[in-house]
């Protein structure tokens, strides 16, 4: 267990300082603290949970709420497939460890070096410390928005920053320039022509049927 | 904000988001490898990623701001994120600076 700690400790200082912003930024938007802690235990995804505060503050309906946070975790989809072979065989911890597929935890799960023999237990306990990180960096952050009082304008902008910078780290391991930049042309456009409450699913669906349409020229 | 929109909402949210993880444990019965899952792998996250920034723009009042401490503090976090690679570095700071700027200078 010890090991699986030391292992993890990466995750913790990343978890808890974001689980941090996470309830900080919820409480200050208007989501009340238990349901803050609830969307941590049962979500468990950092930038989908700062979407998901920013919907639920804009009073977004229920589908566009599912639809956003399954494009945004999309990615997920492609971990799964690469890691679903070492899953297959688990008992029913599997579904706790694939509920668990978070870029951090696939990240350590994907790397670990330890023998095979109780690899389920020790995958099981590396999804669950990690998701503890998480619930505790909310906890912290909602506790600490109840209490003090300041002037939290303004604040919503880190979500904006959130997704620079997840842009960045996708670009610098892809290098896929151009789909970034057809993206780019995308989201001026709607944000001169398509009103912010339709905003979202809009472009996100364009992009999607460009990238099926211009398969050809991307893939050069 | 409704209780029952509010916790009907988070689980919408929940659904959605183990249904990506759990995805390829139903549709794959082994690693599936064909051309366009490869070519969505690649240029998926990035299409939906810089979209959401835009989406992010589309909450602030940019007309009232002449989207003057926005694209600075995006120029901020660009700057630091290539500088340290530490996310947290580049987000809690450019928000930080942004927060700064709109509660004085575009107050």
């Amino acid at each position: 267990m010890k090991r699986i700690f030391l292992y993890t400790i990466p995750v913790l200082m990343g978890y808890l300082p974001l689980g941090i912003a996470y309830g900080i930024l919820a409480v200050e938007s208007g989501v009340p603290f238990t349901a803050a802690i609830f969307m941590s235990i049962i979500v468990f995804a950092g930038s989908g949970q700062f979407l998901a505060v920013s919907l639920l503050s804009a009073h977004a309906g229920y589908f566009e709420i599912a639809v956003s946070s399954f494009l945004l975790n999309l990615r997920h989809f492609f971990y799964g497939i690469t890691i679903m072979d070492e899953l297959k065989h688990f008992g029913l911890r599997k579904y706790y460890i694939i509920f668990g597929l978070t870029d951090e935890t696939f990240a350590l799960l994907k790397t670990w070096r330890g023998n095979g023999k109780n690899k389920e237990s020790v995958y099981f306990k590396i999804a669950l410390l990690d998701h503890l990180y998480w619930i505790t960096g909310s906890i912290i952050g909602a506790t600490m928005a109840s209490t003090i009082t300041f002037n939290s304008t303004g604040i919503e902008f880190a979500l904006t920053i959130l997704f620079v910078v997840l842009t960045i780290e996708l670009l610098r391991q892809q290098k896929n320039y151009k789909t970034f930049f057809i993206a780019i042309v995308i989201g001026i456009l709607s944000l001169i022509f398509i009103p912010p409450s339709k905003m979202l699913l809009t472009s996100l669906t364009a992009g999607i049927i460009v990238l099926f349409f211009m398969r050809g020229i991307i893939n050069e | 904000m409704s209780n029952s929109y509010l916790y009907l909402s988070i689980l919408f949210c929940a659904l959605a988001t183990f249904l990506t993880r759990v995805l390829a444990f139903i549709l794959f019965s082994k690693t599936g490898e064909s051309p366009t899952l490869n070519y969505l792998k690649r240029h998926l996250p990035v299409m939906i990623m810089t979209i959401l920034i835009f989406y992010g723009l589309s909450g602030s009042n940019l007309k009232a701001t002449y989207a003057i401490p926005e694209v600075a503090a995006i120029m901020l976090s660009v700057l630091l994120h290539l500088k340290t690679k530490n996310a947290l570095i580049s987000i809690f700071t450019s928000t930080i600076f942004y927060m700064i700027m709109l509660q004085s200078l575009f107050a």
